[in-house]
């Protein structure tokens, strides 16, 4: 955080000057974003594995799923720059293939999160009372069991597959985003101006369109950008236990598992894909963390 | 002429659940009555139940007893869709600084969402907004700002076109300048005061500074503990206090005046529980004060007040009327 | 001897956006034991004047020329432990919003021992604010709202300060508790004999509690004089302004309107040149934009900053002496500059 805001912890300083120490608006959480290294670094990162999602297919220099046997367990070489794994395939090609199945999958899993948690939360918090009530005792059900453990029973329901692995973790994680996006909607409905835009006439969906919905967009865009990393992370680990995509499809949680039974022989091989997943989760925390000082330089959100 | 009657009014709030369940009372019994063209004011500090006034005034909080009628129309008994058609004649103006404009709607976004709300067209609406802020003051060039790009003066400003752009009859006004700086409330105060010549907008005002109410209002209601302890004229209620409270207030304003030194020591205690609720801090309790709660004595022309000591000097209001003769003009 | 003399005092917060002179060349004296009234809008840098004695100016604010003594001791470029002691000792602070400046997770007993030392009798330091001792185990939050300023005026004074800075002491708080609480702080001053800084944009409580009177506009002084001369003739066109604006008790649309000034506050960050008064003034002349007025002192230490004190006479619209006070606003000056609540 800049040096300008620090000072107005002193009371009676900020009210005659905030505004002239706090820039608001797009420009001024641009600059002070711009200004925040670590999250210049995570925006670096997220747009390395954004690309490497999005054209990794093309950039690869190996088929990912067919290797040259004779080719395995080898280390770094000017051929193989990660190496190769088990089977002879070139780790870097399967980690460019890989990065798609995980960001995408990941970035499915955060959009029905996000979609799901913010219809809860909005409705419970605008609404209040029994609706409230009711939304709120189904997410303490859900809170109630360790995500993974809740995971890995509707997997154990649903069946192995990644798509079904998807609808686990959707299920599974939903409900504590639900409860901090009603806990902002709960200080948004409190505030005058929403009373003030019931007197101009205007609808309860009609007033969540138009005032709840941007005063909450900002804890929305941080808490899914922290999301996207946590459900990489989610679904390497379900991946490593076997449950999310099958084998030979390349995914980075798999490579993990496949590198395993090698890890005295050939330690590097279980390194390159977990490095991958360590630097990627890392991008996107620093990322959620630097949107979330910069749209919000009061502190006051999330 | 529009008329505004609460009747009886009193609301209660409940808290808690299951356990350590309680409930404030924050208005009690009170009937007023604003018509369009005039001012009443209301006077008391916080906790005395005036922004809960506020609220059921403009039917966003529902009474718990007693009723709000606008013209006779009880918005409660409309449905939803028919009570949001009675607030278009019905506006309210926060207090500056409780954020009553959305920090992420521009000023003409704001003063024309009223306007989309109750179907006009676009093309009228560029127009109306633009007379609205024009007739608070505000230049055209201010219709593209956020509310962080003004001053607290022109805020308040565009609060008040927002609530007139309806063209309503009333308008309910909650501390219009308590966080404006002295020269720009009596800015704000002097437009209040036109817009009403210009317009004949009735207006609900509400504050805690003495001297606002009397500046602009009509009629007058000081409350104490959701109870209206004394009403009438404003300038006789305010000049010629009869109920202790209301003497209280008065001595505790402070005008300019360098000879004079502090006020007298107020007494400041929470309200009594039981009888009438200022026994605890009033120099001239009697043991009956703290038994009964006292009812409405008139005081001379149009004026009453809930304190035994008018007892013997006045009559016994009637407390139900539908005309209270304290209100009624 | 002065007990604190503020001299030249220039606050500049280099932001983003330029410059910004909270503090523009600030001079006054405070004798012992006077109570000296700090007055002006939102942005007039009053606050900041008292921070900036405080050594408190928050970054990135800094003292960048002047200098300010407390009892003969320079405190422009003391270390900061120095300061500290002098706070903690010698100095004590009242802060606008008690509800904030309380931390909400400690009592106010514990509060109190942080300020005083660990063996101080809590119960007799509640008591000297008319505070009963056994609030002390509470928190803020379970006091009202008078309840906590005069707590946090015992806090200030826990350690028998000479000086007591209040900071809108009553902003927070309700009519009548606030009458209360400047009871507290005008009682506490005789008897304790330190002085007191007020600072308020109330003119009202200022006339009320104060022997002289400061007035501050956009970082600057415009005038400084005792405040019984002060409100019967102010001389600067803003400090008159002010005190038409101010609403008396009696005053009715219907007979006499109130005086707002024209025009918009200016913010700090764009003051005019010139006098920074200029753009709002009933009286500007050509020279008011553009030559920052010098300030005109008088013997017995009053002055203000405006050419036209230059002019032989007569001044505009003094008010006359013999006026009664309640009458004073009503009606309202003629001069139909002022009385205009339009923008520019």
């Amino acid at each position: 955080m800049s040096a300008a805001v620090a000072g107005l912890g002193t009371p009676g300083a900020a009210g005659e000057l905030t505004p002239y120490l706090i820039e608001t608006g797009a420009q001024g959480a641009l600059r002070r974003f711009a200004r925040n290294r670590l999250a210049v670094l995570g925006a670096v990162i997220v747009a390395c594995v954004v690309f490497a999602a999005l054209c990794g297919p093309w950039l690869a220099p190996y088929d990912p799923i067919n290797g040259d046997i004779l080719e395995r367990h080898q280390g770094f070489s000017r051929a193989h720059p990660l190496g190769t794994d088990f089977l002879g395939r070139d780790q870097l090609s399967r980690l460019l293939h890989g990065a798609r199945a995980s960001f995408f999958a990941a970035l499915a899993v955060t959009v029905a999160v996000i979609t799901i948690a913010t219809v809860v939360g909005v409705t419970a918090g605008y609404c209040g009372g029994a609706v409230d009530a009711a939304l709120m005792r189904m997410v303490d059900m859900i809170l109630a069991f360790p995500s993974l453990i809740l995971s890995l029973a509707l997997i154990g329901f649903l069946g192995p597959g990644l798509d079904k692995a998807l609808v686990a973790m959707t299920l599974a994680s939903w409900a504590g985003f639900a409860r901090i996006i009603r806990g902002q909607v709960l200080a948004v409905r409190g505030r005058s101006f929403i009373e003030v835009a019931e007197c101009a006439g205007g609808t309860p969906l009609g007033i969540i369109l138009r005032h709840v919905l941007p005063n909450v967009s900002s804890t929305i865009v941080v808490l899914a950008t922290l999301d996207i990393g946590g459900n990489i992370l989610a679904l390497a680990g379900l991946s490593f236990l076997g449950l999310g995509l099958r084998p030979p499809a390349p995914e980075w949680g798999r490579m993990l598992f496949d590198a395993k039974p090698y890890l005295d022989r050939q330690p590097l091989e279980m390194f390159v894909p977990g490095l991958a997943i360590a630097i990627t989760v890392l991008g996107f925390n620093l990322l959620g963390d630097g949107l979330r000082d910069a749209l919000d330089p009061s502190g006051e959100a999330v | 002429m529009t008329r505004l009657l609460l009747d009886n009014v009193g609301k209660t709030f409940r808290a808690g659940f299951l356990f350590g369940r309680h409930k404030t009372e924050a208005v009690r019994d009170v009937t007023l009555e604003v018509r369009s063209g005039e001012t009443v004011g209301i006077l008391g500090e916080s906790g005395s139940g005036k922004s809960t006034l506020v609220r059921l005034a403009a039917f966003l909080l529902r009474p718990t007893t007693g009723s709000v009628t606008l013209d006779g129309v009880d918005p409660w008994r409309l449905a939803a869709s028919a009570r949001r058609q009675l607030r278009r004649r019905l506006q309210v103006v926060f207090q500056e600084g409780s954020d009553g404009l959305d920090p992420r709607q521009s000023v003409a976004e704001a003063v024309g969402e009223p306007l989309v709300n109750f179907g006009t067209p676009a093309k009228e609406r560029a127009a109306l907004v633009a007379d609205a802020l024009q007739e608070v003051g505000l230049t055209p060039e201010l219709a593209g700002r956020y509310p962080f790009q003004l001053s607290g003066g022109q805020r308040q400003r565009v609060g008040v076109a927002r609530a007139l752009v309806l063209q309503p009859e009333l308008v309910m006004l909650d501390e219009p300048v308590s966080a404006l700086d002295v020269s720009v409330a009596a800015q704000v105060l002097n437009l209040l005061a036109d817009l009403q010549e210009r317009r004949g907008v009735g207006y609900l005002l509400i504050t805690h500074e003495l001297p606002v109410v009397r500046y602009l209002a009509d009629r007058v209601a000081v409350m104490f503990a959701g109870r209206v302890v004394e009403a009438g004229p404003a300038g006789e209620v305010l000049t010629r206090p009869a109920h202790p409270y209301t003497a209280a207030m008065r001595a505790a304003a402070l005008t300019v005046d360098p000879g004079a030194g502090l006020p007298a020591l107020p007494a400041v205690a929470p309200p009594a529980a039981h009888g009438c609720p200022y026994a605890s801090r009033c120099p001239a309790v009697m043991p009956r004060c703290r038994v009964e709660t006292p009812p409405p004595f008139e005081v001379g022309s149009g004026r009453t007040t809930r304190c035994f000591l008018f007892e013997s000097a006045g009559v016994r209001a009637e407390p139900t009327s539908h005309t209270p003769a304290a209100l009624a003009t | 001897m002065a007990l604190l003399e503020v001299r030249h005092l220039t606050t500049v917060f280099r932001t983003p956006f330029g410059a910004v002179r909270a503090c523009d060349d600030v001079s006054f004296d405070v004798a012992p034991g006077e109570v000296l009234g700090i007055v002006g809008e939102s942005g007039s840098g009053k606050t900041l004047t008292a921070l900036s004695v405080l050594g408190l100016v928050p970054p990135p604010g800094r003292i960048e020329a002047g200098s300010i003594r407390f009892a003969g001791e320079e405190l422009v470029g003391t270390p900061e432990a120095r300061l500290r002691r002098l706070r903690g000792r010698d100095i004590g602070m009242v802060f606008q919003d008690a509800g904030r400046a309380l931390d909400p997770v400690h009592t106010i007993a514990s509060q109190l021992r942080e300020a005083a030392g660990k063996r101080a009798d809590v119960a007799a330091l509640l008591g000297r604010v008319g505070l009963d001792g056994r609030l002390a185990s509470r928190y803020p939050h379970e006091l009202s709202g008078g309840q906590r300023q005069r707590a946090m005026i015992a806090i200030a004074i826990a350690r028998t300060p000479r000086l007591v800075i209040a900071d809108e002491p009553t902003t927070a708080v309700d009519s009548i508790s606030q009458v209360q609480v400047l009871h507290e702080l005008a009682r506490i001053q005789r008897e304790l004999g330190c002085a007191l800084i007020v600072i308020s944009h109330n003119l009202g409580l200022i006339s009320r509690l104060a022997d002289r009177v400061l007035v501050m506009y956009l970082g600057r002084v415009m005038e400084q004089n005792a405040v019984r001369p002060f409100v019967a003739g102010p001389r600067h066109p803003y400090a008159r302004a002010l005190l038409a604006a101010t609403p008396a008790l009696d005053l009715d649309r219907r007979t006499g309107r109130l005086a707002g000034i024209r025009g918009l506050p200016a913010r700090m960050i764009e003051v005019p040149p010139g006098c920074p008064f200029h753009p709002r003034c009933p009286d500007a002349e050509a020279r008011c934009s553009v030559e920052v007025p010098a300030w005109r002192a008088h013997a017995d230490g009053s002055g203000a900053a405006c050419h036209l004190l230059d002019a032989p006479a007569p001044l505009p619209s003094p008010v006359t002496p013999g006026q009664a006070q309640g009458e004073r606003f009503a009606p309202a000056p003629p001069a139909a500059e002022i009385a205009d609540g339009t923008l520019p």
